[in-house]
């Protein structure tokens, strides 16, 4: 029958025996999943951010010289009845000369016999819309008599995407070397424990001890190492991002329902790597 | 209880025991005595299944000692009635004395508080109640056979395998420990006393020596 009190007891005995090794092993805990919440943090900003551009993205629809102003109502119509399409605006040749002139100087367009600024409108979006979505609305409208070209800005959002998507996959990398570290570290500092040990688990084995009487403390260690170095990663992590302040930018935090599982994550990884470290001490 | 029927075993291709033949019954007390590196010990391991013989049978309880070993459960349940003084039997440099004693008791799966209550009860009798807070370190050797006696008490151990329990003990306290072991034995334990003397005088119901690799009256 498995008794908390006395893993707990023996948990602590053991903690206090090989203390060094335990603290050892324990910083080393810190120190990575420290680094894996700095890398969450930072993916999740970004992937904010990406999502943020993607929620203002406009698009511009520049018209065609020779489309007659007589039919601009009707363009208008056939704009708003795409999907997802707020509303747009029309900025006529000489409302985009005249932004012309106020952003690059009054004489801008002198010696020019005509005006050459296409008429353009432009659309906003209810809500993000993903790169492919705006790629094949672009297409769209390009295929409507009249418009000259489509202009959304693809090449920033592209960049943006790129720098996301890399992320994730960096992220995915780099949380499977997290998980091969911290599996590491616990299987290596409990192979060491036992070695130290072996003397213990005869005279337990001897007494009749099962496997389990042997296993539960080191699986408990495991457990609870990477649990609290994973809540004390997130404290301090917390604590020093609640120092800085970053002007005109919110920084978005995982919830506590994120943190304590990250935690009991950590925490079945640190049990894992323990039981690694510990099996081959386990025979009879 | 305990039957050795001709068992060959090496060890580190040094022949150690050829055709032994032995038979330990339950409740009685004998005493094995060899020079050093005899097999005393080995006999020891092999009888809680650390060793496995090279050819041979051994049955524990009517139960062939392979077949025991082949369920963690049979030998566990098998080691749980097996106390040891001296040889592989040690106390836990980490624990006090008392957690030492209730060791077994708490393993044998007695509630801790039973396990708690026959340890002092088994201290106060082996005169360890004065250091049972101690760690092993701290306290004398002839105390930490008799902390390994107690332990076995503590935990109704029916089988007291005692491994040169009295070596670099003085007279009185070799005569404390055996006086200890023939108690247990007329309290219906079974006793094996392995030495490299002669072993008690009184008590035993068997003298057997080991040579050339069996045993012997």
């Amino acid at each position: 029958m498995i008794r908390p009190q006395r893993f707990f007891r023996q948990l602590s005995r053991h903690f206090r025996r090989e203390k060094r090794l335990s603290v050892g092993s324990f910083m080393v805990l810190l120190i990575i999943l420290i680094l894996v919440d700095l890398f969450w943090v930072a993916s999740v900003n970004i992937n904010n951010q990406y999502q943020n551009i993607l929620k203002t993205a406009k698009m511009d629809v520049y018209l065609e010289e020779d489309l007659p102003d007589s039919l601009l109502a009707f363009f208008e119509v056939t704009l708003l009845q795409f999907e997802d399409v707020a509303f747009v605006d029309f900025t006529s040749r000489e409302a985009a000369a005249q932004m012309l002139r106020s952003e690059f100087g009054s004489n801008i367009l002198d010696g020019l016999e005509y005006n050459p600024l296409p008429r353009t409108y432009t659309i906003s979006f209810y809500k993000g819309k993903s790169l492919a979505d705006l790629d094949m609305l672009a297409g769209q409208l390009q295929n409507l008599e009249g418009v000259d070209t489509v202009d959304f800005g693809r090449e920033w959002i592209q960049k943006v995407e790129n720098v996301g998507t890399g992320l994730r996959r960096i992220g995915f990398f780099v949380g499977g070397i997290i998980l091969f570290v911290v599996l590491l570290t616990m299987a290596n500092t409990n192979r060491l424990t036992a070695r130290t040990k072996l003397q213990e688990f005869t005279q337990l084995r001897l007494l009749g001890a099962g496997p389990s009487y042997l296993l539960y403390p080191f699986l408990m260690e495991g457990f609870f190492s990477a649990f609290i170095a994973a809540g004390l990663g997130w404290f301090i992590l917390l604590t020093l991002l609640d120092q800085v302040s970053f002007i005109d930018f919110t920084l978005i935090l995982p919830t506590m329902r994120d943190i304590s599982l990250y935690c009991l994550a950590a925490g079945l990884t640190g049990t894992a790597g323990a039981y690694l470290g510990i099996r081959r001490f386990l025979i009879s | 209880m305990i039957e050795f029927s001709r068992v060959d075993f090496s060890h580190r291709h040094q022949r150690i025991f050829s055709g032994l033949s032995l038979c330990l019954e339950k409740g009685t007390f004998v005493v094995i005595s060899g020079p050093a590196r005899s097999g005393k010990t080995t006999l020891v391991k092999l009888i809680t299944g650390l060793y496995t013989p090279d050819a041979g049978d051994i049955f524990v309880e009517g139960e062939h000692l392979a077949e025991v070993r082949k369920s963690n459960r049979k030998l566990r349940e098998w080691r749980r009635k097996i106390g040891g003084i001296g040889g592989v039997y040690s106390l836990l440099g980490d624990r006090t004395i008392l957690e030492n004693v209730s060791l077994a008791a708490e393993i044998s799966g007695i509630s801790p508080q039973l396990a708690r209550r026959n340890a002092v009860e088994a201290c106060g009798k082996y005169r360890l109640s004065h250091v049972a807070s101690h760690y092993p370190g701290a306290i004398s050797e002839v105390e930490r056979r008799a902390a390994l006696l107690a332990r076995s008490e503590a935990a109704r151990k029916e089988l007291i395998i005692a491994d040169s329990p009295t070596d670099g003990l003085d007279a009185k306290s070799a005569r404390f420990i055996n006086e200890r072991l023939t108690a247990l034995r007329l309290a219906g334990v079974t006793i094996l006393y392995l030495t490299s003397g002669e072993g008690p005088e009184n008590g035993p119901d068997a003298h057997l020596k080991i040579k050339d690799g069996n045993v012997a009256a």
